[in-house]
């Protein structure tokens, strides 16, 4: 599903954000990215969704060359991967029905089509009664829970989340990677970056771990920190 | 494109304007501002045009004749004027309606009776010329008519009047020139703030897989409405304005002649709306379009 291969990102600076990264997630995969700050994670997850190249090395996803997408296809490879973030990235002025709607919208489906899958998805992740709030009526961890929904509105094989419960307490961290989970049963690919220690050993799924830009580590029904480290 | 995604830009632009509240208002205000100082401009040009048109209208050649021709010398004299080139109309007048005219001019300052007791006025040819800097030169050509006693055109002043003229039509224009860049920069950059403040809503739409045409229209529409708004607002206080401006000044200045046909004032007043909604769009056009390079 995703392949990364002889993967280099230096930025402009001369920091050396990624180095020699190969990867491969298959369809359907549940992957932990852990590491300390600046070790990486976001730039990785960037690079999938295109929001940044990479320096050398190639990415494909579903057997598409990231890398050398033209611009005028990225929209359509953007449809195929929900993005979840650590501050969430809400519309200040719309309802959480809004907010999710948008990224149908965007897309051209009818308004139809998008009431009923917009109130599937909110039911899903658990805020069918907050529809029509707006972010700042939300909790942490509800706001999150609208930004997971925006994420996977249209049905995209894979799903991104990076940093998803930085901001949030570790009770709702925990509510916040279950659901996370549970996407991940109906057949989504997931990737998380995380720091939180307790849910990733807790949860023992793949774990890739980033430091200094180079895989130190790939284990599946891994733990946070390795024994040895 | 399809009806559905027309119905979603206007929408989208409609919601985006409602939202953006204070901005929205601020936007639409500085533009009619603008707008109107250019069309008081426009207008002020439009009357002094018309003054200077009037003012040069005035000047004309004055051919006096010799002798009293009969009426076949006469018409074939007129014919000849006419065939000049640059004339534009000629006019006899008899020494009888001269002399009539002068004594209506003088009745009541002057008693002329017994100082004349006989009319001392030549018959006359009055020229209109086409343009009024040739007059020198068509005025030197009658001087080879023998009929022609003596040539009167204003010399000097016609001069004058034509530097006049010309100056204040470079000037003016200049001036339009001025405030329509001026205007450009200020609707152009008032329309950016609105797309600024929205940079996250730019950022998530594209995240979410908007294709840049998705992204853009919204953005463009709303630029139109601001646009909009701003030129019927201010052709409408232009409009009304110049009506009650125009209808104290004639009466306090009856003899100079200001535009009042609406014709031609409707013509500045949808050159002042074409210009708003231009800008409106292009000032959205511009701001997305560099909004859209900058978030990847």
């Amino acid at each position: 599903m995703i392949t990364l291969k002889h993967v280099h990102k230096i930025f402009p600076n001369g920091t050396r954000a990624l180095n020699n990264i190969n990867l491969h997630i298959s369809r359907e995969e549940f992957v932990f990215l852990v590491g300390p700050t600046a070790a990486g994670k976001s730039t990785l997850m960037k690079l999938l969704y295109r929001a940044d190249e990479p320096t050398e090395g190639e990415i494909s996803i579903d057997r598409i060359n990231v890398t050398t997408l033209p611009d005028e296809q990225i929209p359509f490879l953007r449809r195929n991967i929900g993005v979840v973030f650590q501050d969430f990235k809400l519309l200040p002025r719309r309802t959480t029905y809004e907010n999710v709607a948008f990224a149908l919208r965007v897309t051209g489906t009818s308004l139809l089509k998008i009431r009923r899958r917009v109130m599937q998805v909110l039911d899903l992740v658990g805020l069918a009664n907050k529809a029509k709030s707006l972010p700042h009526e939300l909790s942490g961890g509800e706001q999150q829970r609208a930004c997971i929904a925006r994420a996977i509105v249209n049905n995209p094989p894979i799903l991104l989340a990076d940093e998803p419960t930085g901001n949030l307490d570790p009770e709702t961290s925990w509510e916040i990677m279950q659901l996370l989970a549970k996407i991940n049963l109906h057949r989504t690919t997931v990737l998380v970056s995380t720091h939180a220690k307790e849910i990733v050993d807790g949860m023992r799924k793949r774990v890739v771990a980033l430091e200094n830009g180079q895989i130190l580590r790939d284990q599946q029904l891994g733990v946070y920190t390795h024994e040895d480290q | 494109m399809k009806i559905s995604e027309i119905e979603f830009f206007v929408r989208e632009a409609w919601t985006g304007f409602l939202r953006s509240g204070i901005m929205s208002v601020v936007a639409v205000a500085t533009i009619s501002i603008s707008l109107i100082v250019f069309g008081m401009f426009l207008l002020i040009l439009f009357n002094v045009n018309s003054l200077v048109d009037g003012l040069s209208s005035k000047l004309e050649i004055v051919l006096y004749l010799n002798d009293v021709p009969d009426t076949a010398k006469l018409q074939s004299l007129k014919n000849k004027i006419e065939a000049v080139n640059g004339v534009k109309e000629v006019r006899f007048v008899s020494k009888q309606t001269a002399w009539n005219k002068f004594q209506q001019n003088f009745q009541g300052k002057v008693s002329l009776e017994g100082i004349l007791n006989q009319n001392p006025l030549p018959d006359s040819f009055i020229v209109k010329v086409e343009d009024i800097s040739m007059i020198a030169g068509i005025a030197q050509q009658f001087s080879s008519f023998p009929e022609i006693n003596d040539i009167r055109y204003g010399g000097e002043l016609a001069d004058r009047v034509h530097k006049f003229v010309q100056t204040i039509k470079v000037a003016g224009w200049g001036i339009i020139l001025l405030l329509g860049s001026a205007t450009l920069l200020i609707v152009v950059n008032t329309i950016r703030l609105t797309v600024l403040a929205r940079q996250d809503e730019i950022m998530i739409m594209k995240l979410v897989g908007a294709t840049n045409q998705f992204v853009k229209w919204p953005f463009i529409l709303e630029g139109i409405m601001i646009g909009t708004a701003g030129a019927v607002i201010s052709s409408t206080i232009l409009r009304t304005g110049y009506t009650i401006l125009i209808t104290h000044l004639q009466e306090a200045l009856p003899f100079l002649p200001f535009v009042y046909s609406t014709g031609k004032l409707n013509l500045i007043y949808l050159y002042v709306m074409g210009v708003g909604i231009f800008l409106g769009f292009f000032g959205a056009w511009l701001s997305v379009s560099k909004s859209l390079k900058t978030n990847a």
